[in-house]
């Protein structure tokens, strides 16, 4: 056996190792990305098949007092009262969603009362014009005027 | 037809869908009564608890925000009611209140040693600390994923391994003496 082989199973070993001796003896409970690597190395590794048994024994007797702690008639008992009671009673509404509602309501209202504060303003208001434009336009108005009136004249 | 993912089921349950609120209570009663049920040793307790947290899911239902997960959610809320219990609870003799299952196995000192093995392992989870029994039912006796769990816990994925790993440890030494040459 070569140096790199040997010094590759000793890798493999070290992370099975560190695996069963976290998630147990059922690889089907380790993380998904292991489990594949993991069912093919021990297949034909004593080593890891002696881990394995190892911590299935401890699992069992894990599983063994948790399903006598846990009745399963007890629960569905449970679930049953739990479900009973609870659904009689009223949910909360979502106040974020309200506040939210509540929020863009007033703006569109702001914004309302704006729009037509401009309208009004703008119907009742007179445009701007200074005094001295008008003098201006009245003077140029003339001038015009006097021009039509000459021109006027001239086909004559 | 796939199974509804438990945020499908919120979503129904927040439009007050009675059946979806069956289907996920049914889904994590185990864990949030297992979890109480270890830190406050008493199943009437464990089972008012667990009442209580599903009560809150059922009423704040409307209010919740997608970004959680709900398994994560169940389990604080689990944890804190379980403390705010204990905090009021009176002091109390340690009274055993589980039912013993009769044993229906053959050999005679057969099943005597597995009852010791089980009364031993029984006192070894009771000296672990919560972290590490809360790490041991979620990761093997719920559906949670290792990743879910840790997040639960408030934990990477290396700290969590490092926690069973430790708690495996402490249950093994109690068992057996063989940890220290197979590792």
């Amino acid at each position: 056996m070569t140096k790199d082989k040997i010094n590759t199973i000793s890798l493999d070993m070290h992370r099975f190792k560190a695996l069963i001796s976290a998630y147990g003896s059922d690889i089907a409970k380790w993380p998904e990305d292991s489990r594949s690597w993991a069912q093919n190395f021990s297949r034909d590794n004593t080593e890891a098949q002696n881990l394995l048994s190892y911590e299935k024994e401890l699992d069992e007797i894990l599983t063994d007092v948790e399903s006598k702690t846990l009745n399963p008639e007890a629960l569905t008992f449970l679930q049953y009262k739990i479900v009973s009671s609870s659904t009689r009673l009223p949910q909360q509404k979502n106040t974020n969603n309200q506040r939210a509602l509540m929020g863009s309501s007033i703006q569109s209202l702001t914004a309302c009362f704006l729009l037509c504060g401009c309208l009004a303003a703008g119907m009742l208001s007179l445009p701007y014009l200074p005094l001295d434009t008008i003098v201006v336009a009245t003077e140029s108005e003339q001038s015009i005027a006097f021009l039509e009136i000459n021109l006027l004249s001239s086909w004559d | 037809m796939s199974k509804p993912s438990d945020e499908d089921l919120m979503s129904a349950i927040a439009k007050g869908d009675q059946k979806a609120f069956n289907l996920l209570t049914s889904r994590h009663l185990k864990m949030v009564y297992a979890i109480a049920l270890q830190r406050l040793k008493h199943p009437s307790d464990a089972e008012e608890v667990t009442q209580d947290v599903f009560t809150r899911l059922w009423q704040n239902a409307p209010k919740w925000q997608a970004e959680a997960k709900i398994s994560t959610w169940l389990y604080r809320v689990c944890v804190n009611r379980s403390i705010d219990m204990l905090r009021r609870r009176k002091p109390m003799t340690d009274i055993n209140d589980v039912p013993e299952i009769p044993d229906t196995a053959d050999n005679a000192l057969q099943t005597l040693e597995i009852k010791d093995r089980k009364t031993q392992l029984e006192k070894a989870l009771g000296n672990l600390t919560n972290e590490q029994r809360d790490a041991i039912q979620l990761v093997y006796f719920s559906e949670m994923k290792q990743q879910e769990a840790a997040d639960s816990l408030g934990l990477n994925l290396a700290a969590l391994e490092s926690l069973l790993r430790r708690a495996r440890k402490k249950l093994h030494t109690v068992l057996d003496g063989n940890y220290e040459q197979l590792y």
